[in-house]
């Protein structure tokens, strides 16, 4: 149930997709598994979209040199939970949705837990060990991901269906090396959040065709989006049975 | 009927800068089918990017027709007249 507030605030979009679609938007609950980067660019955007309930997963603080593109904190938030402070600032953005700060780390005790009442987990982590914790327990729960990862200009992401197509193991069977401090700046990360966003909302609604079986490339200089075929792997150690 | 093995090698991020081109394509005559290796040595300049100590190097991804090459044998893949070869460098920040 919409109330007269909420569809004077999505007007414009319900005149786009419909008020069912609004609705269904409000029912949903997705995970956001870091709120860095991707992850800020990420949640305002669900925010402002109308998702029921976001679960913001960050065991990290606000940093200075996180401001040049975590776009949902100040100078005033150095040293306090992002988790938090992000969970405080979508609610002030839009105080009709329900935001559920987690301010701790993914590991394999507790992932499971986490993405087990969820619709669907975006992956805005910056490292590639917790990606793959994340990767196995959305095969295993069967909840669909949307990975995203940045270097530079350049940026990717995979859309993981479980049973409809690879999942992340299938595109790195082996961990790559982690990466430590990544150039990276706010509009490569928020055209990469924003593909993200956009599959995220495709899935939840039905609205449009997922990019399932492709690799989503961005190369913000040429400037370019680009896909790339990527198959299920019938020896992948991850999805090869579901 | 005239045997070869046509491939197309594209390349992604930021090994378009450093390689300075998008994409090849690698002809190798009188075959029905080749290596991954065979391939990637007919673009010099790849190989000796990808490929460290008879191995493909950690920090790049090669896939073989959708199908990381890991998975298909790595650099014995097996490559078919028609085959599309993308190689990439993982993006890891968020």
């Amino acid at each position: 149930m919409l109330t007269e507030l909420e569809l004077e605030r999505y007007s414009r979009q319900i005149k786009l997709f419909g008020e069912d679609v609004q609705r269904k938007l409000k029912r949903c609950r997705v995970l956001i598994a870091g709120v860095g980067g991707l992850g800020t660019v990420v949640a305002m955007n669900l925010a402002a979209l109308g998702i029921g309930k976001l679960v913001l997963v960050d065991h990290d603080v606000v940093k200075r040199s996180n401001l040049n593109r975590q776009l949902l904190y100040s100078e005033d938030d150095i040293g306090k939970p992002k988790a938090l402070v992000a969970a405080r600032r979508l609610k002030e953005l839009n105080p009709f949705i329900e935001t559920i700060p987690v301010p701790t780390r993914i590991e394999e005790y507790n992932v499971s837990d986490l993405v087990k009442d969820v619709d669907i987990v975006i992956d805005a982590l910056d490292n590639w060990r917790t990606r793959f914790v994340l990767n196995e327990a959305c095969v295993r729960k069967n909840v669909p991901l949307i990975h995203g990862g940045v270097n530079g200009f350049y940026g990717q992401v995979l859309v993981v269906v479980p049973g409809r197509g690879p999942c992340l193991r299938c595109v790195y069977p082996s961990n790559p090396p982690e990466p430590s401090e990544v150039p990276v700046t706010s509009f490569v990360t928020s055209l990469v959040a924003l593909i993200q966003v956009v599959e995220c909302f495709k899935i939840l609604t039905g609205v449009g065709k997922p990019t399932i079986g492709k690799m989503i490339f961005v190369n913000a200089l040429e400037p370019s989006i680009e896909f790339v075929e990527v198959r299920k792997s019938p020896a992948c150690p991850t999805c090869s049975r579901t | 009927m005239v045997r070869i093995v046509k491939v197309k090698i594209s390349v992604y991020t930021y090994l378009r800068e450093k390689l300075g081109w998008r994409e090849k394509v690698v002809e190798i005559p009188g075959k029905d089918q080749a290596t991954l290796e065979e391939v990637l040595k007919q673009v010099p300049e790849l190989y000796e990017l990808v490929v460290v100590d008879g191995r493909i190097a950690e920090g790049y991804i090669v896939f073989v027709d959708g199908i990381h090459a890991q998975f298909v044998g790595g650099l014995n893949a097996v490559v078919k007249d028609g085959s599309e070869i993308a190689v990439f460098p993982p993006g890891g920040g968020g």
